[in-house]
């Protein structure tokens, strides 16, 4: 352990849990190893505009950085890129939430009642399997082509890692402090708020990472599909048009809202699992 | 150690025994020494493409030097990419694409016509009120998306009756008109009109309006790029050539021509006496005077479609580069002198 680990525990043994929770932030925030990703993305940065200015590909193919950078200022000048940006994270948070609905519920059932995991499960992957866009028609005859579709769309892609993360996480409950609540006399729904729930949750936060980033996909594969707002449309149609600058805009802000999810889920993870950090 | 030789040896037999030898249509193909061309077709194998079909089977290309390999390919926007960068010489593009592709810089050059008419139209049920472009206002109608040859030929038709996107109620469904009208979700849907209201007619009767009664559209065509102009005309020659053939042999004889594309298009039983009517449908879309042409004003009006919609922010500084009538056959006097 480093001097400058010791002084950290030092410092958090002192604090109280809401101070501790706001200190371990700060001091994940002055983790060094949080740079290494900066620094990679800079270095593809850096990549880009040495490959753009050399003119080995033409600029209808890879535009150039600056290029990107000013289609950027004239779509959130004019507004539109604000709108688009509104659109997608609308669909792909709804589409999110009513998948952790789904996967959570359907989860916790099949992980509870063994036989379902026979029954269900090979529907379940099936349904998995299936290509959205095949489905496509019957989702927007179904659900109509505005942006409810594309909520369904994101909905089908996301919750299938979230139902498995949480089957996973419901079984690997201790099943001797499953018998200990028990003998306390335990009501079901104590059980599951005190010793599943807390137990299945690093892996259910885990299948949210995975879920929060299919999400945004998800929202953007039914645009691609019909749409005429959002960052999948703002793609389509910069491809369609011959707009390599749109689309390059449209692909970088949807993995920027992929990894600002992403950061989000990590965080409620933190201050959910801190528990388990004291503990260890 | 003498088995392993004998079995060393009878491997080496077998190999070579397997190993395929060459035949008489190989070397043939070797000493005629044909140039090998990929063309980009922007849909699935089909007898849309019959004409394509035919000129192979015929020895169209072959006659001209040309060995075609066909690319089926969904992504349009990437065969216009390929082109543009050479790595692909040819490909069956709409038109649109191209003046697009020029003000993106890209160095595409529309050689020939393959539909002489816009395959675009919008399919109504046949006891609908709407007959006319005019009767689309206040209605709903679908359409792929706010881009492509759909789009803007519906622009085109909606501009012919004087009215605007406001007017009525647009809803993008990508390729879902089939399974939209059939369940009677919107009055109208924006088609290719070749094949989707055969589709469509499976649920009911339909009638359709074709964009190019109202608007002169370019259509999609053979376009290649100014490399390969420049470096190779005769390659550009011999395929215009070929496929104006394969054109003129599939009007006039659609029966032989639906022969040639099945194999092709490996089409299912059930689905053979639709895709017949399919390849009728595409031979009027075909039908002309003189194939391959395009007129000067088909192109200021697809420009101008574009500018209207946006999807061009200004127009190109020399429309007449985005296409060239060098490979074509020479107009009749009769043609010439109405122009």
């Amino acid at each position: 352990m480093t001097s400058l680990e010791i002084q950290f525990k030092r410092i958090n043994t002192k604090l109280s849990s809401t101070w501790r929770f706001g200190w371990q932030i700060i001091w994940r925030i002055l983790d060094w190893r949080l740079f290494i990703a900066p620094m990679i993305t800079y270095g593809i940065y850096r990549y880009w505009l040495h490959t753009a200015e050399s003119g080995r590909y033409p600029k209808f193919i890879l535009p150039h950085p600056d290029t990107v950078w000013l289609r950027f200022q004239e779509m959130y000048a004019d507004g539109s890129l604000l709108l688009h940006l509104k659109v997608t994270l609308r669909e792909s948070l709804s589409g999110l939430l009513i998948a952790s609905v789904i996967a959570l519920v359907l989860g916790y059932v099949i992980a509870r009642i063994r036989i379902l995991n026979y029954i269900l499960i090979p529907y379940l992957i099936f349904l998995q399997a299936i290509p959205v866009v095949a489905i496509a028609p019957i989702i927007i005859i179904w659900v109509g082509p505005d942006i409810k579709s594309k909520i369904v769309i994101a909905a089908l892609i996301t919750w299938f890692p979230l139902m498995v993360s949480t089957i996973v996480g419901i079984r690997n409950v201790s099943p001797q402090l499953r018998e200990m609540m028990r003998a306390n006399v335990a009501n079901p729904l104590q059980v599951f708020w005190h010793l599943e729930l807390p137990s299945a949750m690093p892996e259910i936060l885990g299948g949210f990472k995975i879920a929060v980033t299919l999400s945004v996909i998800g929202a953007a594969v039914g645009e691609f599909i019909s749409s005429r707002e959002g960052l999948g449309y703002l793609i389509v149609v910069g491809r369609s048009i011959s707009d390599p600058a749109s689309v390059f805009l449209g692909v970088i802000i949807l993995t920027a809202i992929s990894l600002t999810l992403y950061i989000i889920v990590a965080v409620i993870e933190l201050f959910l699992l801190r528990w388990k950090r004291a503990g260890s | 150690m003498k088995n392993f030789a004998r079995l060393f040896l009878l491997v080496i037999l077998v190999i070579l025994g397997i190993a395929p030898m060459p035949t008489a249509h190989n070397v043939q193909a070797q000493d005629d020494e044909l140039t090998k061309v990929t063309l980009f077709l922007s849909y699935i194998p089909s007898v849309q493409f019959a004409p394509i079909y035919v000129a192979i089977e015929r020895g169209y290309f072959a006659e001209n030097g040309i060995e075609v390999e066909i690319e089926y390919n969904f992504d349009e926007a990437n065969g216009v990419d390929r082109l543009a960068i050479n790595d692909l010489q040819f490909g069956i593009i709409s038109g649109e694409q191209v003046i697009l592709a020029r003000s993106a810089e890209k160095p595409l050059v529309y050689v020939m016509a393959w539909y002489q008419n816009f395959p675009v139209g919008v399919v109504v049920p046949a006891d609908s009120d709407i007959e006319t472009p005019e009767d689309l206002k206040g209605k709903m109608v679908s359409l792929p998306g706010f881009q492509g040859a759909s789009y803007i030929g519906l622009r085109a038709l909606l501009g012919s009756a004087e009215l605007t996107e406001r007017d009525l109620q647009l809803v993008p469904i990508g390729f879902s008109a089939p399974e939209v009208m059939c369940e009677r979700q919107v009055d109208a849907a924006t088609v290719y009109i070749a094949n989707e209201p055969l589709t469509i007619s499976q649920c009911y009767d339909v009638r359709v309006i074709p964009v190019s009664e109202y608007a002169t559209l370019v259509s999609n065509g053979l376009v290649t790029n100014e490399e390969t102009l420049e470096s190779n005309p005769e390659l550009v020659a011999g395929m215009v050539d070929a496929l104006l053939r394969g054109i003129a042999d599939t009007i006039e004889d659609p029966d032989a021509a639906f022969e040639i594309a099945l194999p092709y298009a490996d089409l299912p039983e059930d689905q053979i006496e639709t895709q017949y009517q399919v390849l009728l449908n595409s031979v009027e879309l075909w039908r002309a005077d003189v194939l391959g042409w395009t007129s000067e004003e088909a192109w200021e009006a697809t420009q101008q479609i574009l500018l209207e919609t946006e999807l061009l922010r200004e127009p190109l500084d020399d429309l007449s580069a985005a296409y060239t009538y060098e490979f074509l056959p020479k107009l009749p006097e009769e043609v010439v002198e109405e122009e």
